[in-house]
């Protein structure tokens, strides 16, 4: 995540009084030091408040938006500026223009448009991942076939390669199963000293983002896997979407078991590039090592929720993952024999 | 005002005191004074982020004891003055909370004529912006359902200038748009209580 982001999230939780006392008094001095910083804040009161008149604000957020930012009278007076403002830019401001449309003759054949770039988007994603699977798989099964032709000779050799391979994997899976053993317990050490101590700092506010696809398959092999690194205490999910037909949507995320761990609900965002998307911001801490369903449920007009996307995805841990291929390989071999 | 933390020994802001302060800020009296307000504005900002409702009277007590502590510290202070100031408004605020100060009730919808009233205003400054200022405004707050991004990346290209330097342009503009707004406002609404009271 970038530093401007990073400062933005910041000077939001900080107008709607969301920073401890410590982030709140390093914001300040930085405040009363720079003058960039000052603008900034300025804006971000701005931004805020277009937010809020746009419905871009979770429930919480608003909340505090009414109970603490809507203190003081100019604070009030801001808010109805912008109403004015965007009342007056919504009324003066040009149509828009499309580039290309379709034939008036061809009525039946207008789809959204944004329907139409995702399914251009999943053909092209088809047939380039289709394309690479292919080459792929010949020369495989290429490198194969030589292996059967010169099999005699090879499969001595062979066995000889994976006894070696597999001395050299027990050796690597003991050191780690050390390895995760002293993490685990520098972990748990390490978890005790920070609900001893007092709230981090801010300046600890990284973040890491993750786009998502809605799942075709509902098994977790087929979800997105990724890894948070350490230090990490903030994830985005960056929720593809199907269709465009909501403004709000409400996600659930749930653990392998099925138990729900978090929600939130949030407006849909246009990325750059025009693609309704849905940005989500969870505590890394929810996210330690396994498999997760999120659901995503479209907030109709009426207030209904309706269900429109799910997404699986595993957040790996780099040592348990070792291992696990290292046991792979160990039963492989076992096959062969 | 009660809402302000009162000191135990009354204290009166002498010109000398006053004089000594601005040196502290600045040799040169009209940086100083530049300065001084800068502060002050500042410390405005943060007892209002602080959700404060008298932030103007707050940091008016800031700056008066930090006039007060001057004399002691401006041989051996190092440093930006301005932390000092924050280091003080601290503990004004902790002063502040203690009091439980009452809080404003939550805001009543804007009556129709109010926000009328408001929007004619507002009008009545966008006349008077330049039409490149205007068609900034409106490119730059436009497209909530549109490529908001990608539009004002344009727009700064058009301009020959960064986004960044856009983003801080738009936002001066609307910073004396509203200011515009409030003074027309406030002149409405003293026009008509004087036609009111002459009818």
């Amino acid at each position: 995540m970038t530093k401007n982001v990073e400062n933005e999230i910041s000077m939001k939780m900080y107008l709607l009084g969301e920073l401890t006392e410590s982030e709140r008094q390093v914001l300040e001095e930085r405040l009363m030091t720079s003058n960039e910083c000052f603008g900034e804040l300025s804006i971000a009161e701005d931004r805020l408040v277009d937010e809020y008149l746009m419905g871009r604000l979770s429930a919480r957020e608003k909340d505090k938006f009414n109970d603490y930012f809507l203190c003081t009278p100019e604070r009030r007076q801001k808010l109805r500026f912008s109403r004015s403002l965007h009342r007056y830019v919504l009324a003066n401001a040009e149509k828009p223009q499309t580039l290309w449309s379709w034939p008036g003759f061809l009525p039946v054949l207008r789809f959204p448009q944004r329907v139409m770039e995702w399914s251009l988007a999943a053909a092209l994603s088809v047939i380039v991942g289709g394309g690479s699977w292919s080459i792929i798989t010949i020369q495989r099964l290429e490198h194969v076939l030589k292996q059967v032709q010169n099999q005699p000779a090879v499969l001595a050799k062979q066995s000889q390669d994976l006894q070696q391979q597999l001395a050299q994997l027990r050796a690597r899976n003991d050191q780690l199963a050390s390895e995760l053993r002293l993490q685990k317990e520098q972990g748990e050490a390490l978890e005790q000293a920070a609900l001893k101590a007092s709230p981090p700092p801010r300046s600890a506010l990284s973040m890491v983002s993750f786009a998502l696809a809605p799942g075709l398959v509902r098994d977790m092999e087929g979800g997105k896997k990724f890894t948070i690194p350490a230090g990490v205490n903030w994830v985005q999910l960056q929720l593809g979407l199907v269709g465009d037909d909501y403004e709000r949507y409400q996600a659930v995320l749930q653990n392998a078991a099925g138990n729900e761990i978090w929600n939130q609900s949030t407006p849909k965002i246009k990325t750059p590039k025009d693609i309704p998307i849905v940005v989500l911001t969870l505590p890394a801490k929810l996210l330690p090592h396994g498999d997760y369903i999120l659901k995503l449920s479209g907030i109709a007009a009426g207030g209904d929720p309706e269900d429109v996307a799910r997404y699986t995805f595993r957040v790996k841990n780099k040592l348990q993952d070792a291992l696990r291929d290292t046991h792979k390989l160990k039963l492989l071999w076992l096959a062969q024999r | 005002m009660s809402s302000v933390p009162s000191r135990k020994i009354e204290w009166d802001l002498t010109p000398e005191a006053f004089e000594q302060l601005l040196f502290w800020l600045n040799p040169n009296r009209e940086q100083a004074g530049r300065k001084y307000e800068e502060i002050r504005r500042k410390l405005i900002k943060i007892f209002t982020c602080r959700g404060c409702i008298c932030p103007e009277e707050l940091a008016d007590e800031t700056m008066n004891r930090v006039t007060r502590k001057v004399p002691e510290i401006i041989g051996n202070y190092v440093g930006d003055p301005s932390l000092y100031f924050c280091g003080v408004a601290h503990n004004v605020h902790l002063e502040y909370v203690r009091k439980k100060p009452n809080l404003l009730p939550p805001p009543a919808p804007d009556p129709p004529e109010e926000t009328e009233r408001d929007y004619e205003c507002l009008e009545q400054c966008m006349e008077r912006l330049t039409s490149k200022s205007r068609e900034l405004v409106l490119e730059y707050y436009q497209a909530e359902k549109r490529a908001k991004i990608d539009r004002r990346k344009e727009l700064a290209s058009r301009l020959g200038i960064a986004v960044n330097a856009l983003r801080i342009r738009a936002h001066r503009i609307r910073a004396n748009l509203q200011e515009c707004v409030f003074e027309c406002t406030k002149r409405k609404q003293e026009d008509e209580m004087d036609g009111g009271f002459g009818s």
